[in-house]
């Protein structure tokens, strides 16, 4: 039987690499420090791809509403950095970063709450490979990162008895193939005719089949097949 | 399309009488002075970001990137916490005599 709903779930540890060897990981709140890194050495490289659906971000902006009150706002919003943990030069490498909102309506249980994604970001590979005064080699780069980002939200959601409960927002500039990601990790695309919840996205961005989700099994399903890395 | 890079220097400019052409401020603004604010004014911001969450962005201006920001250190990101009965026999051990210590 799986517990995980009453006893709350561990963040991801570590991540596999393509030498075989796992490279340790750690899920730590996010912080200044942590985007003004990201914002000067990650982004840069992000916007250059027009392919990427981040273009543009700027978490400098984001980040305030991960570190202050979270826990009083009504809408309890978090963030988190996913960052390399490399023990021997005491650094701490950002490799994902997720900003989310902590309550919010449920898509397919209004009446329940979950977490809603608001921005999620990972490095590019070249990021990592080209850190000054610690570059990775790519034998060494953490790979799945799309998931571990993904399921520190579900992890969250979990943690704070929502039950997994996670939803979020597939940008159309990702087309198909990240519509298809989403729910290849599990989720369920909102079908196009079905209503959001009361919220302002109601209004701005109404539902157009893109709004995907996690019922609480497939969060559980999601978030065991991560369990190895825990 | 999240919350557009836009709504967020609206929110600088009127809060904070911020110029809107200046990136670097409005940046700083939102990093270094909004989680000053009470957090009743945070809560009024953050509902107004969301108002426009999911709209096209027009009022963009171009980004500016901090120069020679510094990797993290790991003593400064600690693991974030997850619930007790999440953790192993191992780690409760270690968490109850480090209770035990600090009481």
């Amino acid at each position: 039987m799986d517990l995980r709903r009453w006893k709350g779930v561990r963040f991801v540890r570590r991540a596999p690499t393509r030498s075989g060897e796992p490279v340790n990981l750690r899920v730590a709140h996010m912080t200044v420090p942590h985007v003004r890194w990201w914002h000067s050495h990650v982004q840069p490289i992000i916007d250059r791809d027009p392919d990427r659906v981040d273009q543009d971000w700027n978490w400098l902006l984001y980040v305030p509403f991960a570190t202050v009150a979270g826990g009083v706002m009504a809408r309890q919003p978090a963030g988190y950095t996913v960052g390399i943990s490399a023990e021997e030069a005491g650094h701490f490498i950002p490799c994902a970063l997720v900003q989310l909102l902590g309550r919010y309506p449920a898509l397919n249980a209004p009446k329940q709450k979950g977490a809603f994604v608001w921005f999620m970001s990972t490095a590019p590979d070249e990021a990592l490979l080209t850190i000054e005064g610690h570059p990775l080699s790519e034998d060494r780069l953490p790979k799945r990162l799309g998931s571990i980002a993904l399921d520190t939200a579900v992890t969250h959601s979990f943690n704070k008895r929502h039950l997994g409960r996670t939803a979020l927002y597939a940008d159309e500039d990702g087309g198909e193939v990240l519509l298809d990601w989403y729910e290849s990790r599990g989720m369920t695309a909102l079908p196009a005719d079905q209503r959001l919840p009361r919220s302002p996205r109601r209004l701005i961005k109404p539902s157009d089949g893109r709004y995907c989700y996690y019922t609480v099994e497939a969060a559980m399903e999601a978030s065991r097949s991560l369990d190895p890395l825990r | 399309m999240p919350t557009p890079i836009g709504a967020f220097v609206d929110i600088a400019a009127r809060y904070g009488q911020i110029d809107p052409a200046d990136i670097e401020a409005v940046q700083h603004w939102f990093s270094d002075v909004l989680p000053t604010l009470p957090p009743d004014t945070i809560e009024e911001i953050l509902e107004e970001l969301l108002q426009h969450d999911g709209a096209s962005d027009d009022l963009a201006p171009a980004p500016a990137y901090p120069k020679d920001a510094p990797l993290p250190s790991l003593s400064s990101s600690p693991p974030a916490p997850f619930p007790w009965f999440a953790s192993s026999w191992k780690e409760m051990l270690v968490r109850l005599a480090g209770r035990t210590k600090g009481s």
